[in-house]
Parts: structure tokens; C-alpha cells; sequence
């Protein structure tokens, strides 16, 4: 397939740099997303974790140049292969969006179209940035379909998606993302609404499709233990900022940041039911409520004066968070 | 959780408060949870022309009390002055009083008409929803059937049977309008009838009744308000309509079709305020409920 | 000794398609077959299994919302399916649901008060203020501000709305409470309030709970058995412990296998994962219904459908090729040690 953007020198996936998502105007502005670094290197997954209301998905939102109403990049850069994206025309970035970037959202039958077929949603990208011809992209769509492990594929290429399970509908979803052959994936929380062994099954065709394209990977997702299992690298969001981030190796060896180790004893493990499970009081602070200190420190356990004060400094290399009272070691 | 209105914590224990009065608290229970669910420029602007009209018809013989039956054969004609605001007929009558009178008519028609079209189809509409489905299925047929008979027939055959007055109208354009508003009550009432706190009343030990009284008419009132809306406005043209077939309101008592159409028999002496007053009126009462409908409607589906 | 609450072959099975007034239906599905179970006062028990597996109809024929085909359903002796509506209400006071969705289980047009009162309100339960009182005090004890009670659902989160929605059901003080997936569309931390929040209510109140799932990380948190269903049939049935330890089912081999390795202690995989999905109810497989996808069919387990049977105390399983105890097998090679770790 022809490459819609040329290969610039520099590393190969996506770099962000110090992103901010601001909404409104005036004194009534206020930021969703703040100071968010992050890279994602071509064949690597990087978890974005965190509750509803974190900003996770806002993130995603700006990095497909996709905001709400209101909604404006205010500050940092998008480079995906080294092509600045927050510098696009809005025709060059919809290009983009098309062809190099793939998304999958939770729920699948809301983003399918329910009155056109299966082949015609997924042949139509392909078409529209491929520049196939009818044929072609119906023979590239049963691929795909197949490719996804869509059983019976050929017959079920004409089916509707309220014909398809929802494990179905999500590999549907999955297929029609790839269409394209993009070098970066989104997935926002893909297997929610799924059964185990189906949510098993995505995330392991999620992972082997990733391999063979070698695409860059952003896992969204409010579960931990998945990204344990699937993410090459870690990054914890509470209320529009990265608490701790760093290599998923060294970050589930040594959370440090207090959220961070709530999350992970949230999760109910077999081997210690009886343990209690850490539970946090409280809900994260809307955007228009953001404090100029930590924002966790209204519901955090080991809260002090100054953490009220002013944002914590960043500490730690590759493996960093942002806490001036960290869990575990002496920083 | 929604933070305090004043963006304080405020410990319930330690803050004596007197006890809010009935109004205090029915304002910040339901009444502002609905003004502020419905408020739209458009149900304020519609609420506002429709209140005028009430108050015109209804309020206005209370300032300007006067005859509108009484023929003067003296003033025959007179174009509005400051001794008759909007004018006299051919018969001398005052336009003023005669304007207020079939408002009086007009709009009790639109409104009683609409409420037991509501009544009606709320009933025929319920019954099918909670009935077995065969049942269900009888009654919608039946309906079907209904819808199919054209209306202006039958109210030809009405007029000949029943004298024509504000009450045979009200009641008979209200039946000749229920089964549209049965047939929505019946598919929201079955939408509603699948949610799972219908299931949970039902848990609680709930009967039936109760479910539909409760659960079904509190979740549907919203459209049903829209609906009824919209049915007071269809109801004053269909009356407006019929006063130009002879079905409507019989002379000598007002009513705005009525008069609109007397104005119009005598178009061609050029008495323009015989047209122009009524015609305005009608105008108003239609846009005035089609506006405040709209305006809930925005509302509901802006949800 | 018969158990409290006694399911006894309890059989469900609904018309398909509309079945009009000219038009045959179209079929049946068998959505429950035969369950047999017991549940003690103070006990939970977690029904797991995928969609369609039957889990939720379960538990609403044990609350008589769906009408059993057959079998009997007893509390404390009486048998409840012989019960007329009337007859049947006294004891809807002593067993109430928590539904999946805490956005479709509540009517947005009533305030958080009139929710909560609505049983007590129905059952004829106290007068007015000593309702309001009772709402007002489960609300706190759920972790939320009386003064949500003349507030509207629609102002609050899934997880509080969950919570509502749990003081609605004790509101009855109820024995038995039937929790069909309350925690499934919530955040994990949102998970873990509302699971620690139900485990502390049960010791408080002596509550018996039936807690419905696809998640066995969650079922393992809360109960002392779990029974197993695919496509309305108990696979396997057995205390939490033993489960977990020793899974004799493949299915249920198959259900562990698919969590995390992070939630699941580390283990290897007794299996690998199955293909495919569930099959459709409607048409389910002939023999062992899991032997489309079971990685250790063989031609008998199409043909003849396996009993129930005991392997230990407790423990039943319904397959004809159980798994082996394996007791514990080491973290293989290869695998990072954080993952065991349990934390």
C-alpha cells in the first residue's frame, strides 16, 4: 500500500510532547488534558489507565483530532512517525485519521452503522483511501473478516451488524480499524461488555495483529490486570494528568504512586479472596474543580499540607510519578 | 456526587435550619427539577401568547363588559374607535365582546376536546399495553380500523344527529381524536414495560395498577404533554374549519372560526377588522401551542 | 436437613418470536434445565457463566419474576412456586434484586427518596416519616448524603447509582438478596467499593446473597460456592476454594484460564482457550453441550450428555473426562515474577 505519509527521519511510532486539551474560552477556559507526555514506538502497546472521568478518552480524542464541541488542542505536539499532527490542515489530518490511525470503541454496535452491511463498512475506507476498485475491496474486506477470526466469513460478509454477536461485532470492528494498514490503534476499553473468554480472545487477536502490522498500540482501559497482561509500558491518568508512568515491567514490580497501588489492590485476585480490597472514597474532580496541587490528595490516604500546594516534581527516569509521598522506597 | 449548590460541605447535624415551608419545599423538590427540565425560550414564548389568550376571553369581560348577542341596528359596521375597540358586524354587534366570547368557546373546545382525547387514549392505550397479547392485538386492530374512518364523515353524520353546541363539539371532536394518542400511549407504555424497574416494582410486589399508574404514566407524562399540546392547536382549526362547513359553533353565539368566516362572507363591502381580528386570534392560539410544544419537544430530545 | 433456600429442578423454558394471533411460534429456548442447589442462611453462592448461559433467569425464577416451567423453589420449607401472586407477597419482603444496570433499574423521574421507599411504600411498610426516616439512614449507610434523597438518579454516577440502587433493596430488610452483575459496568475502583460495601452488609445483616457474574475474580471475592452454568445447565458446582484449587470442568478450567494471568494467581493455563462462542439456546449441541468448543471432546461427549455427579465433599461435576487435581503448578519459566506477586 502506497504511504500516505513520508518517512521523516526520526524514531518510528508516536511521540507526544507535553499534550493539553483545553475547553471554553476567556476566564471560563479550563484544561481537561495537562503537560501529558508519552511515546508509543511502532509493535509496542502502552496502557493509558485510569477511572471514568480521568481523561483517558479525551486523550484519545485529541490525538485523532477529534474533540468535542469546544474542545481545542491549547498546548505540546502530536508526532506520529514524525509528522507533526497538531499542525495539519483539517483535509491532511482527516487523511491521517483514515488511513493511519485505527480505533476501536467500547461498544460496537453504536459505531457500526446498522443499515449497511458488513462488506460495505469495511470496504468503503478502503475504497475511499485505498483507491480500490468494488471488487478488490470485497475481496480485501473477506480477508480482513477472516483475518479477525469472523467464522464463515464469506456468507456472513452481506449480514448486518445486529446480526453479530457482541464478540462477533467487535472483531467486525477490529477488521474495519485495520482496513487501512494504520501504524497506530486505539483501543478504548474493547472488551468491557465482553465475556471473559471472549475479551481473552480480542486481546489476544489484538496483540498477534499488532505483531504481524508491527502498529503502534494505546490500550485504554480502567483494568490494570489487562494491561499487566498486554502493554509494553505503562501510563496511570488521574484527572487529566499522568501520575506515574514508566515500562510495565518496573511499574507492576514498584507502583509508587499512591492511586496507582489503589488501583492494582482494587482488583479481586483468586489466590487471596479474603483479602479486603482497597476501595477509594470519593470521585475524581471535574475539570472546572482542578486544584493547583496534586489532585488526588483530596482522596488520598497519605495526604499532607503541602501536597495541596503546588503540582509534586516529577521523580524517577523511565519508571516516574508524580507524589511527594510515595509508596514503598526512600524518594 | 453532585457538590452542594453553594459548593460548601455543610454538616446537616450541626446547622440548625428551619423546617421549609410546603412551597419551599415542593420548589426545591419536583417543581425545580421540572421548570428547569423543561425551560426553553420557546415554551416560555408559546405559555406567554397562550396565557394572554385566557386571559382575554376569559378576564377581558371582567374590564370591557358587554353584550355580545345584543344587535344595535344604530351603529351597523363601525370600524374600531375608542367606544368599540375592534370594531361591530354587520348586525351592530360589538366585535369586542364577540372576539372574547368565542375565545371563551374556541379555546374551552381546543382544551376539553384535547383532555378527553388525552383521557381516552390514555385508557384505550394502557388497557392494550397490559392486556395478554392477543388481546392487545384485537385492540390495535380495532384501532387501526378506527383511524381509517375518515373524520370530516363523520362528523357530517354527527351534526345531523346531535344539536351543535360547545359541549357536543367538545365531546365529539374529542372522541374523533383519541385513537392516534392510544396508539403512541400503547408503544411507549410497551417500551417502558421491558425496563428493568418495572421488573423491580414488580419485585416489591407491585400490581399492575400500580405499575401503570406509576411507572408508565410518570415516564410517558413528558410526551404525552407534547402530544396534547400540539392536539389543543389541531383541535381549534378543525373547529375553525367546521365553522366554514356550518358543522361549528351555530350562530348567533361567537366563536373565532365563526366569526372569521361571517368577516369573510361580507369581504367584498370591505369591513377589514371583521377578518383581520379573529383571523389574528386563530393565528395566535395555533402558533402559541405549536411553539410551546416544539419547545418541550427540544427539551425531551435534547436529553 | 433440607437447606433454607431449596432449588429443586427448576426448568425454564420461553416461547419464541411473537406467536401471534394467525402466526405458530417459532420455538423454544431451554433457558434453564434441572437446577439443583441449596443456599444456607448467611451464605452466598455465585452463579458464573457467559451470556446466555442462563445465570440471570435463574436468578429471577428464584424471585418468581420469571415463571418456572417446572421444578420448586422453597424457602424456609414453603414451597413458592405453588404460591398465587397475593400469596407470594409476603415473602417478596424477605428476597429482593440488585439489577445489572443501575441506569434502567431506577425510574429518572422519581426522586432518590420515592426510589427507596417504593417497597416499603408497596409492602405497606411503616408510615411516611418513619420511611423517609428508614431511606434517609440506609442512604448513609451506603456512603451518600441524606440529602440525596429529593435529588434524581440522573445527578449521580454509575456507583453511586448502584448503591441507591442496593438501599432500595434492603429497604425491606430482606434475607435474601439476588445480585444479578451489579459491579459488571463499573470502573475496577468503583467495583471494589461496591464489593467491600456488600461484604460488610452481609455480616451486619446476616444476609444470604445469590451473586450473579462472568467475572470469577469478583464471584471468588463474595462467595463460599459457585456454580458453574453453560447454556442453563450447572457444570459444576463446588466450594469457592476447591474451584479455584482444582477446576474439574474444562469450561471452568476455560473460565480461569481466561483472566488475567495477574487476577488468576500466576498459574499456567490447564488448557487451551476455546474457540469460538457460546453456541444460541435455541439450537444447543446434543450430548456434553460444551463439546463443540471443549479442548478434550471426544466422540462420547457428543452423543451422551453427562450427569451431575460427585468427585469430592461438596464438589459435583458434569463432564464424562474431569480434570485431574493438579494441585499447584509452579510459575513456569519465562514468566515475570510481578505477576505472581500478590499485592
Amino acid at each position: 500500500m502506497r504511504a500516505v505519509i513520508p518517512p521523516k527521519p526520526g524514531p518510528a511510532g508516536l511521540q507526544v510532547q507535553d499534550l493539553g486539551v483545553s475547553f471554553g474560552r476567556g476566564r471560563k477556559a479550563f484544561d481537561v488534558i495537562d503537560s501529558l507526555s508519552f511515546q508509543v514506538g511502532a509493535g509496542e502497546t502502552l496502557g493509558l489507565v485510569g477511572e471514568s472521568g480521568s481523561g483517558k478518552s479525551m486523550t484519545a480524542a485529541a490525538l485523532m483530532g477529534l474533540l468535542p464541541w469546544g474542545g481545542r488542542i491549547s498546548a505540546g505536539s502530536v508526532r506520529l512517525d514524525g509528522t507533526e499532527l497538531t499542525q495539519l490542515s483539517a483535509p491532511a489530518l482527516r487523511a491521517v485519521r483514515g488511513r493511519e490511525i485505527g480505533m476501536i470503541f467500547q461498544n460496537p454496535l453504536s459505531s457500526l452503522n446498522p443499515s449497511l452491511t458488513i462488506a460495505q463498512q469495511i470496504a468503503e475506507p478502503y475504497r475511499l483511501y485505498g483507491g480500490a476498485d468494488a471488487q478488490a475491496a470485497r475481496t480485501h474486506a473477506l480477508d480482513l473478516l477472516r483475518e479477525v477470526g469472523v467464522p464463515d466469513a464469506a456468507r456472513r460478509l452481506d449480514d448486518y451488524p445486529h446480526q453479530f454477536s457482541g464478540g462477533m461485532r467487535q472483531r467486525v470492528m477490529i477488521a474495519m480499524a485495520l482496513v487501512c494498514h494504520p501504524r497506530l490503534l486505539i483501543a478504548d476499553e474493547p472488551t468491557t461488555a465482553l465475556d471473559v473468554i471472549t475479551q481473552a480472545q480480542i486481546l489476544r487477536l489484538i496483540r498477534r495483529l499488532q505483531k504481524a502490522l508491527g502498529m503502534a498500540v494505546i490500550f485504554i482501559t480502567h483494568d490494570l490486570s489487562l494491561v499487566a497482561e498486554h502493554a509494553d509500558s505503562v501510563m496511570v491518568l488521574y484527572a487529566g494528568r499522568a501520575v506515574e508512568q514508566g515500562p510495565a515491567e518496573a511499574f507492576f514490580r514498584a507502583p509508587r504512586h499512591p492511586y496507582s497501588q489503589a488501583l492494582l489492590h482494587a482488583i479481586p485476585r483468586l489466590a487471596k479472596p479474603e483479602e479486603r480490597l482497597s476501595d477509594i472514597d470519593g470521585l475524581p474532580p471535574r475539570p472546572q474543580e482542578f486544584s493547583k496541587g496534586c489532585r488526588f490528595a483530596p482522596r488520598c490516604p497519605a495526604v499532607t499540607p503541602e501536597c495541596l500546594n503546588a503540582y509534586p516534581q516529577r521523580q524517577g527516569g523511565a519508571h516516574h510519578f508524580y507524589c511527594m509521598h510515595p509508596v514503598g522506597g526512600s524518594a | 456526587m453532585s457538590s452542594h449548590p453553594t459548593g460548601m460541605a455543610v454538616n446537616t447535624r450541626l446547622v440548625a435550619r428551619p423546617v421549609p415551608g410546603l412551597f419551599t419545599r415542593l420548589w426545591t423538590g419536583s417543581l425545580s427539577h421540572w421548570v428547569g427540565q423543561y425551560s426553553h425560550p420557546m415554551t416560555w414564548t408559546g405559555l406567554t401568547i397562550f396565557v394572554l389568550l385566557l386571559l382575554f376571553s376569559w378576564g377581558g369581560p371582567w374590564v370591557y363588559p358587554a353584550d355580545p348577542l345584543a344587535i344595535h341596528a344604530n351603529h351597523i359596521l363601525l370600524a374600531p374607535s375608542w367606544r368599540f375597540p375592534l370594531g361591530t358586524d354587520n348586525l351592530g354587534r360589538n366585535m369586542l365582546a364577540r372576539m372574547m366570547a368565542g375565545g371563551r368557546v374556541t379555546l374551552e373546545v381546543g382544551l376539553l376536546g384535547s383532555f378527553i382525547a388525552l383521557f381516552m387514549g390514555v385508557l384505550y392505550g394502557m388497557s392494550a399495553a397490559l392486556s395478554p397479547r392477543w388481546l392487545d392485538k384485537v385492540l390495535m386492530r380495532l384501532l387501526d380500523a378506527l383511524l381509517a374512518l375518515p373524520g370530516l364523515v363523520l362528523m357530517i353524520f354527527f351534526a345531523a344527529l346531535v344539536p351543535l353546541n360547545a359541549l357536543s363539539l367538545v365531546l365529539v371532536l374529542g372522541f374523533l381524536s383519541w385513537p392516534g394518542l392510544a396508539r403512541i400511549v400503547r408503544n411507549e407504555a410497551l417500551a417502558y414495560k421491558e425496563r428493568d424497574y418495572v421488573l423491580a416494582a414488580r419485585q416489591f410486589g407491585a400490581g399492575t395498577f400500580y405499575i401503570a399508574r406509576t411507572h408508565l404514566m410518570r415516564s410517558m407524562l413528558p410526551i404525552l404533554i407534547v402530544n396534547a399540546t400540539f392536539m389543543v392547536a389541531d383541535l381549534i382549526l378543525a373547529l375553525s374549519g367546521l365553522s366554514f362547513l356550518g358543522l361549528g359553533i351555530q350562530p348567533p353565539h361567537p366563536s373565532w372560526g365563526g366569526l372569521l368566516n361571517d368577516g369573510l362572507q361580507l369581504v367584498i363591502i370591505g369591513p377589514w377588522w371583521l377578518i383581520v381580528f379573529p383571523g389574528l386570534a386563530i393565528f395566535l392560539a395555533i402558533v402559541a401551542m405549536n411553539v410551546l410544544g416544539q419547545g418541550l419537544l427540544a427539551r425531551l430530545e435534547g436529553r | 436437613m433440607k437447606p433454607w433456600l431449596d432449588v429443586e429442578g427448576l426448568d425454564v423454558r420461553f416461547t419464541l418470536g411473537e406467536g401471534g394471533l394467525l402466526r405458530r411460534s417459532q420455538g423454544t429456548i431451554h433457558a434453564l434445565s434441572d437446577i439443583h442447589f441449596g443456599l444456607e442462611r448467611g451464605e452466598t453462592m455465585g452463579l458464573i457463566g457467559e451470556s446466555g448461559s442462563g445465570k440471570s433467569t435463574l436468578g429471577r425464577a428464584i424471585l418468581r419474576l420469571v415463571r418456572p416451567t417446572a421444578g420448586e423453589v422453597r424457602l424456609g420449607g414453603v414451597n413458592l412456586s405453588a404460591l398465587s401472586e397475593r400469596e407470594m407477597r409476603p415473602y417478596r419482603q424477605q428476597m429482593q434484586m440488585v439489577f445489572q444496570d443501575p441506569f434502567d433499574s431506577m425510574n429518572a423521574r422519581m426522586t432518590v427518596g420515592q426510589i427507596i421507599m417504593e417497597p416499603l411504600r408497596l409492602q405497606g411498610i411503616g408510615r411516611t416519616g418513619e420511611r423517609r426516616e428508614k431511606a434517609a439512614a440506609l442512604l448513609e449507610r451506603m456512603g451518600l448524603d441524606r440529602r440525596a434523597m429529593h435529588r434524581y438518579p440522573g445527578q449521580y454516577s454509575g456507583g453511586q447509582r448502584q448503591r441507591i440502587a442496593i438501599a432500595r433493596a434492603l429497604s425491606t430488610a430482606p434475607r435474601l438478596l439476588v445480585l444479578d452483575e451489579p459491579t459488571s459496568g463499573l470502573d475496577v475502583s468503583m467495583q471494589a467499593r461496591i464489593l467491600n460495601l456488600l461484604r460488610d452488609l452481609q455480616g451486619e445483616m446476616a444476609l444470604s446473597y445469590i451473586f450473579i457474574s462472568h467475572d470469577l475474580g469478583a464471584v471468588a471475592y463474595l462467595a463460599q460456592r459457585i456454580a458453574v452454568l453453560y447454556l442453563g445447565r450447572i457444570v459444576e458446582i463446588a466450594p469457592t476454594g476447591t474451584l479455584i484449587g482444582a477446576p474439574a470442568h474444562p469450561y471452568t478450567a476455560s473460565l480461569m484460564d481466561a483472566l488475567p494471568l495477574m487476577v488468576r494467581r500466576g498459574e499456567a493455563a490447564h488448557l487451551p482457550l476455546p474457540v469460538g462462542e457460546s453456541p444460541s439456546p435455541v439450537h444447543p449441541p446434543s450430548g456434553c453441550a460444551f463439546h463443540t468448543r471443549c479442548p478434550r471432546a471426544e466422540p462420547r461427549c457428543g452423543m451422551e450428555r453427562p450427569s451431575l455427579r460427585s468427585v469430592s465433599a461438596g464438589h459435583q461435576v458434569a463432564c464424562h473426562f474431569p480434570l485431574a487435581r493438579m494441585g499447584n503448578p509452579p510459575t513456569p519459566a519465562g514468566l515475570p515474577p510481578y505477576y505472581a506477586a500478590g499485592g
